[in-house]
């Protein structure tokens, strides 16, 4: 019996670690122990179609993503997302964020000020930008075999394909969004960026990060469905590397479509506010 | 009722999908969305900018009082998306009939729900 639960557990580990990428949604079975609600949710969503390959045999990940989202520790509009609860239930918002960074405990006071503070507290209500990786996945992507260009509305990635060594002063950089650098691990493409500053939040929910941060993200595509992991390592402020995975569908397959340029981000609301801690 | 803002909150989300998401806050700690309110005005003023627009409405109050009111909507794009051509369909000084969610805080401000453009009634935020 034990031998069982021992060659059940190994195999999970197995599909989830050994691979290190987003477990195959056929080969998905439910893990041994759930470590909480929605593992597991990622993999069983179920692609269409065929994954379309460039020149190079890699996955082409060009197109326009969004939605998706079922993972409710990833996103504020998961499937227990805030929109069902009431202002006052402040605790109840966050109740979904079952994936979360562990900080140091002498930290712990300082994120409970930013993430329960007042909306006003959030670097992103001022129009500032968002960084890296609470953008999350992007929503246009155009991709060649030297270079992937990223565009998140507004905000633009270029991530170098070409095989270039990272340059070591790229960590003395503060930048919301870091230096990226890509590579393929399989189908999966991975981007590992450094040098940011520490004023973005790496999510609503008021985590923040030094500006030693390094974030390695991993995009891998499997017909209409494009997944989605980001881990934070950031040993100044966290115990651990934190992870969070997610995924987003193909949205507008008209060739004809086009990205506009975004409308000026103008804060107006900041005044009228009712519910200053009411977050979102 | 929770059905409307949760619309309300998918399609701010999906204006803001290849948009500036920005400055985004959660709509109910600004306004009521439990309450419907019918509104007439004159159009003085409109910023047409991310992450939501704010359309400025001149409209008389049942003392006869003119006031302005600040009406938040949604973003640009989701403007456009509804059909609403803005150099086409607005014009600066043009009376309208609209619907708000009303602020909570009292002020002269609110999420407009309901534009009337040339007779026809749209629907900016799901039922």
């Amino acid at each position: 019996m034990k031998r069982s639960i021992l060659v059940a557990a190994c195999t999970v580990l197995c599909i989830t670690a050994a691979s290190g990428q987003t477990p195959k949604a056929e080969d998905w079975k439910p893990p041994a122990k759930r470590s909480s609600p929605t593992q597991g949710l990622i993999a069983q969503m179920i692609p269409n179609g065929e994954t379309p390959r460039m020149a190079d045999g890699r996955p082409d990940l060009t197109g326009f993503w969004g939605g998706g989202n079922v993972n409710a520790p990833y996103t504020t509009f998961g499937s227990r997302g805030l929109q069902y609860f009431e202002p006052d239930q402040a605790a109840m918002q966050r109740g979904n964020n079952w994936s979360r960074p562990i900080y140091k405990p002498e930290l712990w006071e300082k994120v409970y000020d930013t993430d329960y503070g007042p909306v006003v507290g959030d670097p992103a209500f001022h129009c500032a930008a968002r960084g890296v990786p609470r953008l999350g996945a992007a929503n246009h992507i155009v991709a060649t075999p030297k270079e992937v260009v990223l565009n998140y509305g507004g905000e633009t990635r270029y991530i170098p394909l070409d095989g270039r060594k990272r340059d070591p002063q790229d960590s003395d950089y503060e930048f919301n969004n870091g230096w990226a650098l890509g590579h393929w691990d399989g189908d999966a493409l991975v981007i590992e960026s450094t040098g940011f500053n520490d004023t973005t939040w790496m999510q609503w929910t008021g985590y923040f990060h030094s500006n030693k941060m390094e974030v390695s993200e991993r995009y891998w595509r499997k017909g209409d469905l494009l997944y989605y992991t980001f881990t934070v390592n950031d040993p100044e402020v966290l115990q651990q590397p934190w992870t969070s995975e997610t995924y987003v569908k193909r949205q507008n397959r008209n060739p004809a479509a086009r990205v506009g340029e975004s409308a000026p981000c103008i804060e107006n609301d900041k005044d009228n506010i009712a519910d200053p801690y009411f977050r979102g | 009722m929770k059905l409307v803002l949760k619309a309300v909150l998918c399609t701010v989300l999906a204006a803001s999908a290849l948009g500036a998401a920005s400055a985004h806050h959660a709509i109910n700690a600004q306004f009521d969305v439990t309450k419907l309110v019918p509104k007439e005005g004159v159009l003085t003023r409109l910023d047409n900018v991310n992450p939501h627009a704010y359309w400025h409405f001149d409209v008389k109050g049942p003392d006869g009082q003119m006031t302005n009111w600040n009406i938040e909507s949604v973003a640009p794009n989701a403007l456009r998306a509804a059909g609403i051509s803005m150099k086409q369909d607005i014009r600066i000084g043009q009376t309208y009939k609209f619907q708000i969610a009303p602020s909570r805080n009292g002020t002269n401000t609110g999420l407009l729900l309901v534009l009337e453009v040339n007779g026809k009634a749209i629907r900016l935020v799901a039922e």
